[in-house]
């Protein structure tokens, strides 16, 4: 969930004010049912290879070397992946504070901290979001609250029998995120409780539909779809926005606080998925060192993704094309063979 | 000078995972390792030299059609 945070904030409500417009705040509603599937998909995978992860699934169905040519797509996805948000880092400071300073000052503080926090275990980084996580919800649903007053209904309806089409057209972004969902199952071996995905994952998915929705009905909610899909980050320009009494403003240095925060877990998972797809790759006892030369792929690919921020952008829609692919797609088909070779 | 910062702390990054494979006697592992550094610094230094080239995205996108 933290996962999903920060390409959320950045994607979802220009993307969607732009398909589906004032009814783009119910798209979150019809994404959620190829989530479900999903979820119901990846328990079937792991009922029988209970300490197993995703790369041992694609090696039981699909054999040694069918395996090994899936895994070369998702590894080769992962580390491009890797370098595009390691790449949106740094532009969303430049972007939104500082837009005259060197990209690479960014990306090498990132990549710095996250290689020492990488080296250091997987247990220590997953026990440090489940605390922070709670902070962030708590930061989320504060601001909503604050920002409540600004919205105008006016902005959000009417909504009517014609929005159909495009609220499902909108759901490619959401499920192109949400797609992330089958990549951490390659970290599965690590993962306790694989008999409990579907409630996991339902609560998650719970989480994550209240989460796109809070964010949709703020920001088109508030500045109108027209705007919206105009404005680079909306909702920090939102948060800009919210004011306590005329008193307190300028809170958006606390979003932009988590926000560097979820985009240290996001490049940290990342590479430990790299990595365990690595290993189970090249069939490898261990990948502690593997971190370096991963980290030094995600500093140059994050300058050689895209020469500016329109290309950057350009590129992302490509991206959310293959996270489907590779997240609802190539599973389902995964989940077919499986079932009739029975190897799942 | 980017250029030369990469290629130092590769190196550094190179003495330092080798030596920790090394005393594991993980043979495999320094064989894969040492051939993923290189394939990272020939692209470093490929990009590194000539930072106007042509990006990933725009190659990706021309070759889409877009």
């Amino acid at each position: 969930m933290t996962l999903v945070y920060s390409p959320a904030i950045r994607l979802f409500p220009v993307f969607i004010a732009e398909t589906s417009e004032k009814a783009g705040w119910l798209t979150p509603f019809f994404a959620v049912l190829p989530y479900i599937g999903l979820v119901y998909l990846i328990q079937e995978f792991f009922k029988k290879h209970n300490d197993k992860n995703l790369s041992d699934i694609f090696f039981s169905v699909l054999g040694n070397i069918g395996g090994r040519f899936v895994l070369c797509f998702y590894w080769l996805w992962m580390m491009v992946l890797l370098g595009l948000y390691v790449r949106y880092f740094a532009e969303r400071f430049l972007m939104a504070l500082i837009p005259n300073s060197s990209m690479n000052f960014f990306t090498v503080t990132i990549l710095a901290v996250v290689f020492y926090a990488v080296r250091g275990g997987f247990v220590a980084l997953t026990r440090t979001t489940e605390y922070l996580f709670l902070t962030f919800t708590v930061i989320f649903i504060i601001l909503f609250v604050l920002s409540i007053g600004n919205i105008e209904i006016i902005n959000l309806f009417p909504v009517t029998h014609y929005d159909i089409l495009p609220l499902i057209k909108s759901c490619y972004v959401l499920l192109g995120i949400w797609a992330y969902f089958t990549f951490i199952f390659f970290l599965a071996d690590k993962m306790n409780d694989k008999e409990h995905i579907k409630r996991f994952g339902m609560q998650g998915g719970l989480y994550l539909v209240i989460m796109a929705f809070v964010i949709l009905v703020q920001t088109i909610g508030e500045y109108g779809h027209t705007v919206v899909k105009r404005v680079p980050l909306p909702y920090f320009s939102v948060i800009k926005g919210i004011s306590v009494l005329k008193t307190i403003e300028r809170i958006e240095s606390v979003v932009l606080a988590c926000w560097v925060f979820v985009d240290f877990v996001i490049i940290s998972v990342f590479i430990y998925i790299i990595t365990s797809i690595i290993k189970s790759f090249f069939s490898l006892s261990e990948t502690k060192s593997f971190v370096s030369p991963i980290t030094m792929f995600a500093f140059v690919f994050s300058n050689y993704i895209a020469r500016n921020r329109f290309e950057l952008e350009n590129f992302s829609n490509i991206c959310l094309a293959l996270n489907i692919f590779l997240g609802f797609i190539v599973p389902f088909f995964i989940f077919v063979i499986g079932k009739l070779r029975k190897r799942i | 000078m980017t250029v030369v910062y990469f290629i130092i702390v590769m190196i550094l990054l190179f003495i330092f995972d080798l030596k920790d494979l090394k005393k594991k006697k993980q043979k495999k592992e320094m064989v894969i390792y040492a051939t993923m550094m290189i394939l990272v610094g020939i692209l470093g230094v490929f990009y590194f030299v000539n930072p106007e080239r042509q990006s990933f995205s725009e190659i990706i996108l021309s070759l889409i059609g877009q």
